[in-house]
């Protein structure tokens, strides 16, 4: 869901990559960075999102997932919530993946 | 029975290769049965018989027959898979390479240019959808073989590099390394990883017959089925080695996966603690107690191959 903050209009848009066999985290940060996104309200970022999105010079603020949108919108304006970090997208289980 | 995966034509692509030197695979399915056992122990037993025996360890994540016959790794060549390398001077920031890539590997930053974060296979779809020329081909290693020589056996490990997933380009990297030389071995012996997944089936293809390992225990039985059932499938005649034969409880499943095929039991071999001396010591049990129940067992495995595959 990609809100505009200045006329809090909004768009929704599919998630990528769902049925793909790697790289979801990459595909997702990708779609988020192409809309032009400047901040990333969310419940948790895996680690390679994080990167990708880290690379994107996106803010992220993580932790939301029992937090309604426009209640977690409203923390955000008010400078109630907490930047990733990044540890806990680091948490992530290492990816031995196949070949 | 299940029903037929590969055609007729399809077998036969995945088991050509350039020589007709024998290939004996050593498999089995479940891990820690002894398989490496088994087939570091064929190889002595088949060099005392005078023949000429290239062993290929393609375990890659976790090899041990060196140690099993104490030898040094030697010869080391280094296994690399493709990669891009963004020029940025070139790059227009179009964003082909990201569509390409079926692994989301390549992220791009708004303003930026690509950036290789995922996990890249080497496929190069990048490198051919670019426009502009702005991705080199690079290579990055993924693990190594090595050739170790004494007298007539040489062995061929391959190595995979911690963390990376290219197990299967190790193994045919390996075997691309054999077939060079495959004519001038008696023999080939390859001693496959556990289980029934692509580095085994890569492992597999091409092998004249296969000794399929286990123990009668509920795992060992089960895992020989999983194992029976893929040599099948790509049409490699197949035996049951059983080891610890004397244990687990399960021998009487074993009647089950023989029936109504043509695979046999080529030999069990009894809980024995001078096999277990020589894992050890690092010595194959026919050359450290050649007069040993096991060391027989071996010799006749020996003797068995030699007039199944060598005459």
């Amino acid at each position: 869901m990609i809100i505009d903050s200045e006329t809090m209009k909004y768009e929704t848009i599919k998630k990528p990559a769902m049925d793909a066999g790697k790289g979801a985290g990459i595909a997702v940060a990708q779609s988020v960075a192409r809309q032009g996104v400047g901040t990333l309200l969310t419940g948790f970022v895996g680690p390679k999102a994080y990167s990708g999105l880290q690379a994107a010079g996106i803010q992220i603020f993580d932790g939301l997932n029992t937090m309604d949108v426009w209640t977690a919108l409203k923390q955000h304006t008010d400078r109630l919530l907490l930047q990733c970090s990044g540890t806990n997208a680091r948490k992530g289980i290492p990816d031995r993946g196949h070949s | 029975m299940i029903a037929e995966v590969f055609s007729k034509v399809q077998l036969e692509a995945l088991h050509q290769r350039p020589y007709t030197t024998p290939i004996v695979a050593v498999t089995g399915g479940k891990g820690g049965v002894g398989k490496s056992t088994v087939a570091v122990n064929i190889t002595a037993a088949l060099t005392a018989l005078g023949y000429s025996v290239a062993l290929v360890d393609t375990n890659v994540e976790a090899p041990n027959d060196n140690m099993l016959l104490s030898l040094s790794l030697d010869d080391r060549v280094y296994v690399q898979v493709a990669m891009p390398i963004v020029k940025t001077n070139l790059c227009t920031q179009c964003g082909d390479c990201i569509a390409a890539c079926r692994r989301n590997a390549l992220f791009l930053p708004p303003g930026q240019t690509p950036i290789l974060m995922g996990e890249c296979n080497g496929c190069k779809a990048c490198i051919n959808a670019c426009p502009t020329g702005a991705l080199l081909t690079g290579w990055m290693p993924v693990g190594e073989t090595f050739r170790s020589e004494s007298g007539e056996l040489t062995l061929f490990t391959g190595v995979l590099q911690p963390g990376r997933a290219e197990s299967t380009v190790i193994v045919q990297a390996l075997k691309d390394r054999l077939a060079a030389e495959a004519a001038r071995y008696d023999v080939i012996i390859v001693d496959t990883a556990t289980g029934v997944h692509c580095t085994v089936i890569a492992a597999l293809a091409g092998a004249t017959c296969a000794y399929a390992v286990t123990e009668p225990t509920p795992v060992g039985m089960h895992d020989l089925e999983r194992i029976l059932e893929l040599c099948r499938i790509l049409a490699i005649p197949t035996q049951i080695v059983l080891n610890r034969s004397d244990l687990g409880g399960w021998q009487g499943r074993l009647g089950a996966c023989e029936a109504g095929t043509e695979i046999t039991l080529a030999a069990s071999i009894p809980y024995d603690s001078v096999l277990l001396q020589s894992y050890i010591k690092g010595m194959p049990v026919t050359q450290m107690s050649p007069n040993s129940s096991s060391a027989h067992i071996f010799a006749g495995l020996a003797i068995r191959i030699e007039k199944e595959c060598l005459e």
